[in-house]
Order: C-alpha cells, then sequence, then structure tokens
C-alpha cells in the first residue's frame, strides 16, 4: 500500500505516512531515559544481585528457591530482605520508578507539542485492507482495569487521546527498545520475541488466530509474519487500543477484525478457532478472571487446537533477586495482579482445565519470554 | 493520579530526592549536549562552520577571560552552594 498524492516529507521510503516524531527536546531526553533503563538493568543490576549471592541468607535463598517449602509471598519477603540491604538495588529501583514515571512526565508533552501532526497523521486516508474495528460501548468494563493505571500512565490507557503517539514515537522505539524493564532484559529485541512466540504454534498452517488483550496490532503483526495466510482476530477492553491496533494493520495491509470484547466472553461460536495466543496478557488480569479466560479458549478453541501464551515467568523459574524485581512492578509500576499471577504455575492450571499436550518452558537466558503452551483434546 | 511512591527508596525522602535532581539534571544536560552536536552537525553541512575548527579553537585575549570567569563562577556556584553561609545584601551582590 502507497500513498502517492502526500508530499513527500509525510511519507516514509515505503510511501507509507511517518509517524509523527518528537521535537529535539523530547525525542533526546527519550532516548537518556533508555539510555538511563539500560544501563541500570545491566551493570547496576548484576552488582545488585553479586551482592545477593554473597550475601549469607541470599546464598541460602538462590540455593532453595526452587523448593516449595513455603508459600511465594513468604520466599519473596525474605529475598525482599536481602535485596534491599544493598543499596546498589535499592538505587536500581529508585532509577527504574524514575524512568517508568518519565516516560510520561516527559512523554506527555512531548507529545502535545506535536499535536497538530498528530491528528494530521490520523487523517491522513488509509487504504483498506479488509480488516474491520467492532467497538461495542456497552461492554461492562470490569472495575480491575478501568481502574488500573497500567504503568504507571495517567488515566490509563484512555487516559488522553495521543498516547497511540507517545507510545509509538517515544516510549516504545527511544526507551522500550533499548530493554530493561520488568520481565524484558536490556538489549532484548521486543519485535523478535514476539515473533519467537508466535513460532511456538506447532502445526505448519492455521486457518484462524485469536488473540484476547490483543493490545494493539504488535502481536498479531508477529503472527501474521509466521502465518501469513492465517485469519486475524484480535480483541480487547480498550478503545484506544484496538483503533491503534486497527489503523497499524490497516496501513500495513494486513486484514484482521478487532473487536471490543472481554476475554472471558469473546462471543465467538464453540470450536471456531485453530489458535489462540495470548501475550503479556496474563499478568494484567486477576487470577480469576484469568482462569475464566483460559476456559473461554478452551471453548473457542476447535478439538485439537492449540494455546500459546507468554508472559513473564513464574517465581519459581527465576533466581530470587529476579523474583523481587518482578514483585516490585506490583506496587510501584501499575501493574497490580504481576504478583499474584506469578505465584500460579499455570501449566498445571491448564492440565486441570482440560488442556492436553502442556508445556511451560522459557526461550531467554534469564527466563523471559517464557511460553506455556497446550492443546484442546481431540 | 498517579500516586508518589509511598516509600523512599534509598531509606530517606531527601536522599531520594536529591538523586531524582542528579538524574534530572543528567537528563538536561543529555539534551543540550545532542542539541550542540545537531546544530554543529547542521552548521557544517551548511558550511558555516567546520566541526574540527572548533575542536582546534584555542580562546584566548577576551574570550578566554570571559570563559575563566564564567568557569570559576559556576564553580563557586555548584561546589560552594554545599557551604551555604550567611549572606548579606553586599555579599550577595559581590556574587
Amino acid at each position: 500500500m502507497t500513498n502517492a498524492s502526500l508530499p513527500e516529507k509525510a511519507v516514509n521510503a515505503a510511501g507509507q505516512p511517518k509517524m509523527v516524531s518528537f521535537a529535539q527536546r523530547g525525542r533526546s531526553g527519550m532516548e537518556f531515559l533508555g539510555s538511563l533503563q539500560n544501563f541500570v538493568a545491566t551493570h547496576v543490576r548484576q552488582r545488585a544481585r553479586d551482592e545477593f549471592n554473597a550475601d549469607p541468607e541470599g546464598a541460602v535463598l538462590v540455593q532453595n528457591w526452587s523448593q516449595r517449602n513455603e508459600p511465594w509471598s513468604e520466599r519473596i519477603a525474605k529475598a525482599k530482605a536481602v535485596a534491599e540491604k544493598s543499596n546498589v538495588y535499592r538505587y536500581d529501583r529508585l532509577m527504574q520508578r524514575y524512568v517508568a514515571e518519565e516516560v510520561y512526565v516527559k512523554g506527555i508533552p512531548a507529545t502535545e507539542e506535536r499535536r497538530k501532526e498528530a491528528e494530521a497523521f490520523y487523517k491522513i486516508p488509509i487504504k483498506s485492507a479488509g480488516g474491520s474495528l467492532e467497538l461495542d460501548p456497552t461492554i461492562p468494563i470490569p472495575a480491575y482495569h478501568s481502574e488500573t493505571e497500567w504503568h504507571l500512565m495517567p488515566g490509563g490507557w484512555e487516559g488522553y487521546d495521543l498516547y497511540g503517539i507517545t507510545m509509538g514515537s517515544g516510549v516504545g522505539p527511544l526507551v522500550f527498545a533499548r530493554g530493561g524493564f520488568a520481565a524484558v532484559e536490556a538489549n532484548d529485541d521486543l519485535r523478535k520475541q514476539r515473533i519467537d512466540v508466535a513460532q511456538q504454534f506447532q502445526k505448519k498452517s492455521y486457518g484462524r488466530i485469536y488473540e484476547p488483550g490483543c493490545g494493539g496490532f504488535g502481536t498479531l503483526a508477529a503472527v501474521h509474519n509466521v502465518f501469513p495466510d492465517a485469519e486475524l482476530v484480535g480483541s480487547d477492553l480498550s478503545p484506544h487500543l484496538l483503533r491503534q491496533g486497527h489503523m497499524a494493520a490497516e496501513r500495513m495491509g494486513i486484514k484482521v477484525d478487532f473487536k471490543q470484547r472481554d476475554a472471558r466472553d469473546t462471543r465467538e461460536p464453540n470450536n471456531s478457532v485453530d489458535g489462540v495466543i495470548m501475550y503479556a496478557l496474563q499478568h494484567e488480569m486477576p487470577v480469576d478472571v484469568n482462569i475464566d479466560t483460559l476456559k473461554e479458549t478452551l471453548r473457542i478453541l476447535k478439538p485439537g487446537g492449540d494455546l500459546v501464551m507468554s508472559d513473564p515467568p513464574p517465581f519459581a523459574a527465576v533466581h530470587p533477586l529476579q523474583a523481587v524485581v518482578l514483585d516490585w512492578d506490583t506496587e510501584h509500576r501499575g501493574e497490580p495482579f504481576f504478583t499474584v499471577t506469578r505465584e500460579v504455575e499455570w501449566a498445571e492450571v491448564m492440565k486441570e482445565l482440560g488442556f492436553v499436550n502442556v508445556e511451560a518452558y522459557t526461550l531467554g537466558a534469564q527466563g523471559y519470554p517464557y511460553v506455556v503452551r497446550g492443546s484442546k483434546p481431540l | 493520579m498517579v500516586d508518589a511512591p509511598k516509600q523512599p527508596y534509598m531509606g530517606d525522602a531527601m536522599l531520594d530526592t536529591l538523586i531524582r535532581m542528579n538524574t534530572e539534571l543528567m537528563s538536561e544536560l543529555w539534551i543540550l549536549r545532542d542539541r550542540v552536536t545537531i546544530l554543529e552537525h547542521m552548521l557544517q553541512e551548511k558550511g558555516v562552520v567546520d566541526r574540527k575548527a572548533i575542536d582546534d579553537f584555542v580562546p584566548t585575549g577576551e574570550l578566554a577571560k570571559e570563559l575563566l570567569r564564567e568557569r570559576d563562577a559556576l564553580v563557586k556556584k555548584v561546589v560552594g552552594g554545599a557551604w551555604t553561609e550567611g549572606f548579606t545584601v553586599d555579599s550577595l551582590l559581590k556574587k
């Protein structure tokens, strides 16, 4: 798809509309945050880890971490007590918090400075790829979703009309692309990670793939990369994210049907999809909502259909300091369900619900991306 | 509203504040360096200034005196700020 009618400055080499760029102050300020987070997550974190390992109580925790002899809350509390002895760890956390706040403190004014360009960008006509956007204002938005300012984002996803620009022009490419936040390791390639996860579907081809809690188009784009012939459907509670996803897919010329749905009630017919993918969704929902979502997944999958889930690893699968780092997000980075969902071993839950051929494993060196996959019985 | 953290990360709220200030200064420093680098690049592209000439330039005369004066004032202001003493109108005007 090209936009030959657009002025040269408004299109990229492929003839597609250029994303809005931040002005120098906003761009360089965000790039600074990316560098800071990257450094802290590598050099500073490694020092904190060395100090944890050298601590006598820390060494015992490292040795016995995977033994299931006491509840996770107690084990995390012990690991946290060891970690917090270290000023290096405390500094690491302060800087993580600083970056998590500043991506919006700096990013929103930088976006606002480009409002005129952003509004023009959204008005550029798009040649349809045949996808659709179905918003349903009658859908009840659960309190866990509407009352959370995810990732310290003021007002949540619906809190600012240009969050798509804040994330797409600033936070995503200038900060997150450097990695080093939550479970994502510094220098991780986020786009490649999504493709790696999409490749965990085991069949050679899939007819229809559904993504509950799709957010935008990121994961479905990766799925399209791996299975270019699959019919794609994405759903989410957020109209803002669905609009962004729809626009991105259409601009890329990829047909996707986006629907505003609760992941527990997709309204898809029984046995109607060949594959379901969930990417970084689990930790954004309470445990009971996750279980209901898995039940719904089982209902809509065709017999023999596959589920691939990727989320931060469970506490059991990582070093105790990394578990403390993951737990930290719950109170400090607007991730209220991070801890409760990391305490659960989801592979066991899937087996109990009736999935078969369930496997859980990691694709990355530090436990992320972590994948749980399984199938609906034939 | 995104609330402020409940507890100071470094065990002391003032220490957190100082580190945040220091980090914000580093951010401002980078934003400025980024801008100066772009400025030099653009000036060179337009044939106004040679970046190598800036590197090789040695300030002399009045310019050297101006830089010395400003440098000393900066050091006094920043390093001296750690030892705040009493002040009068006269002492302030002499700064």
